[in-house]
């Protein structure tokens, strides 16, 4: 069943931690046309790397090294690269041209300012990232970063839920 | 010179505290401690031959301090901590869950010898980068690292700059700090580790792969450098111990064991300054200093004794005494840092009846080393101040904090409190 009736030529799909397997066959079904280009976003949280700074040692706060910025900034790229690397494959099979993007910052406002930027027709996202034991549906089922781009998205949006 | 007014020394005491806390322009906390010094100097609270003497008096913790920055920024430098990280990731065998535990062994030990310093600036981006690496998520590896750097640090009395500080005062023998800590010590660190696995469950149930041989030669590119620094390590490991038994000052042995690993590095020719600068913060120097005069001025007024002898008069047992400190200063930890916590107790501790002072003093070192991972209050104002407030994504972080520390650290303290008080009733 075809949801979106006209080809979107840009679509933006936000890639979270756990990737984009589970999401991209869905998204191939639902297009009615194969996208003229698949953006394959994924933003590096910089929230979560901010609570390095929670970490106190003895007195006065003091921040986490030069040295050692760099190398959690690498560990963050790896893993980024890692993440789009295996996301590729399927997205070039329901796309005409799949190129991947990496964004860093709040992962809501991020995913938005990339579909700005690139002038997206559509942007999808997945609810959540892991879907926990309260459920597919009600309040809790939508993660703060999919409400954000929600709220936000200077395009329509689409919101895969959690396969039932 | 006329009397200074009780109220007018206590004001700028907790000025000066308060501003550590918001850090306003963001200057850094040893120039608000300062500056309440010199104040307190200009003011006469404190003359400048008792600024200098409650400076001398504590002139081994000074050397303590100096010696175990140098001496993790030496170990961080010839790769020690992120060979420690690639250890934990293989002795977890591909079990996020194995992972987690392995970050509370793993930083136990090094808590236990290098001091929770160590533990929380060097080891938990170690542990975070490895963590983001393997793609697991990488909240509660970092939570697990911040944690037990204070969780530990009642093992030893090197384990904390606190346990120096207070042990001046105790004057206890290692065997008599093992006696008293050494179960709640180990209990706490065990307990920490089941409420995180509990907590996190379910986020740390993924499986990873990891040629933990790879990170290891990753971390280390001259493993002689490794080799030895280890091995020094653990030969200032048990200079600290001996030392302990001895009676004799640690700070010097610190400074020495830090002369020791700079050797190493000079003679494999890899004695990096800068990045072993990085670690070496000479404001936390200016910070300490900076309390210590505010708090001899407090003392000279009469602040601390007074206070203490109203806490005093709840105390009726070693237990309760126990608990009196531990409260005090998990709540004064809480408030501006365990420092000046810790130090205004202790000052105020002599006002106490002779037989309550050790168990009040045990108490202290609980709630110092312990309290403060229930709120991150230094880093936590920052954060709602300048930027958290917008940044939703950060301030979740900072309340999941809240809760974790707000679930954890009253079960450390009340199982510590239990198993200290029963070594004072045995």
């Amino acid at each position: 069943m075809s949801v979106v009736g006209r080809s979107a030529a840009i679509v933006l799909l936000g890639v979270g931690e756990v990737g984009a397997a589970e999401l991209l066959p869905r998204l191939g079904a639902l297009l009615a046309t194969p996208p003229a280009e698949l953006v394959l976003c994924h933003v590096i949280d910089t929230g979560v790397r901010g609570g390095l700074d929670l970490a106190h040692g003895f007195g006065p706060h003091r921040a986490v090294g030069r040295h050692r910025a760099r190398i959690v900034a690498d560990a963050e790229r790896v893993e980024a690269a890692g993440i789009l690397a295996e996301a590729m494959p399927s997205a070039a099979r329901i796309a005409t041209r799949a190129v991947t993007e990496v964004g860093e910052g709040e992962p809501g406002r991020a995913v938005c300012a990339v579909a700005a930027e690139r002038g997206a027709d559509l942007v999808v996202v997945g609810a959540r990232d892991h879907p926990d034991d309260r459920g597919s549906t009600g309040p809790h089922s939508v993660g703060h970063t999919a409400r954000f781009v929600l709220d936000h998205a200077p395009c329509p949006v689409l919101l895969l839920r959690a396969a039932v | 010179m006329p009397p200074i007014p009780v109220l007018l020394v206590a004001a700028v005491f907790v000025a000066a505290l308060a501003l550590a806390v918001v850090r306003p322009w963001a200057v850094a906390e040893a120039w608000w401690t300062a500056a309440g010094a010199v104040l307190m100097l200009a003011l006469g609270a404190v003359g400048p031959r008792g600024a200098w003497l409650a400076l001398w008096q504590q002139a081994n913790v000074f050397l303590f301090l100096l010696g175990l920055m140098c001496i993790a920024g030496l170990a961080d430098a010839a790769g020690f901590f992120d060979a420690a990280g690639a250890l934990a990731a293989g002795l977890a065998r591909g079990s996020g869950r194995r992972l987690l535990v392995a970050t509370f062994g793993v930083g136990a030990l090094l808590t236990a010898f290098l001091s929770n310093d160590a533990t929380a600036l060097i080891l938990t981006p170690v542990v975070y980068a490895i963590a983001t690496r393997l793609r697991l998520r990488p909240l509660p590896y970092l939570l697990a690292a911040t944690f037990v750097a204070d969780t530990a640090s009642l093992l030893l009395p090197v384990s904390n700059p606190i346990n120096v500080l207070v042990g001046g005062r105790l004057h206890w023998a290692l065997g008599t700090y093992l006696a008293h800590l050494l179960p709640a010590a180990v209990l706490v660190v065990l307990l920490n580790a089941a409420i995180f696995l509990a907590v996190f469950w379910r986020e740390t149930g993924t499986r990873y792969e990891v040629d933990w041989r790879q990170l290891l030669a990753e971390a280390a590119p001259d493993r002689w450098h490794l080799f030895l620094t280890a091995a020094a390590l653990v030969a200032i490991a048990i200079a600290y111990l001996v030392a302990s038994a001895a009676g004799a000052p640690i700070g010097a042995v610190g400074c020495g064991g830090a002369l020791l690993l700079a050797l190493v590095a000079t003679g494999r020719r890899r004695l990096d300054v800068r990045r072993v600068r990085e670690h070496v913060s000479l404001s936390v120097l200016l910070y300490v200093a900076g309390l210590f005069v505010m708090v001899a001025a407090l003392e000279r007024a009469g602040v601390t004794t007074e206070l203490t002898r109203l806490l005093g008069r709840f105390v009726e047992s070693g237990p309760e005494a126990i608990g009196a400190g531990t409260i005090a200063a998990a709540v004064g930890s809480n408030l501006a840092n365990n420092v000046p916590a810790s130090t205004f107790l202790l000052s105020g501790s002599a006002a106490l009846p002779p037989a309550a002072q050790a168990p009040f003093l045990a108490g202290v070192l609980l709630g110092a080393d312990l309290g403060p991972n229930l709120t991150p209050v230094g880093s936590l104002s920052t954060m709602l101040w300048l930027v958290a407030v917008r940044r939703r994504g950060v301030t979740v972080r900072a309340g999941d904090y809240l809760r974790l520390g707000a679930v954890t650290v009253p079960i450390l303290l009340l199982a510590s409190w239990a198993l200290v008080a029963a070594t004072y009733r045995a």
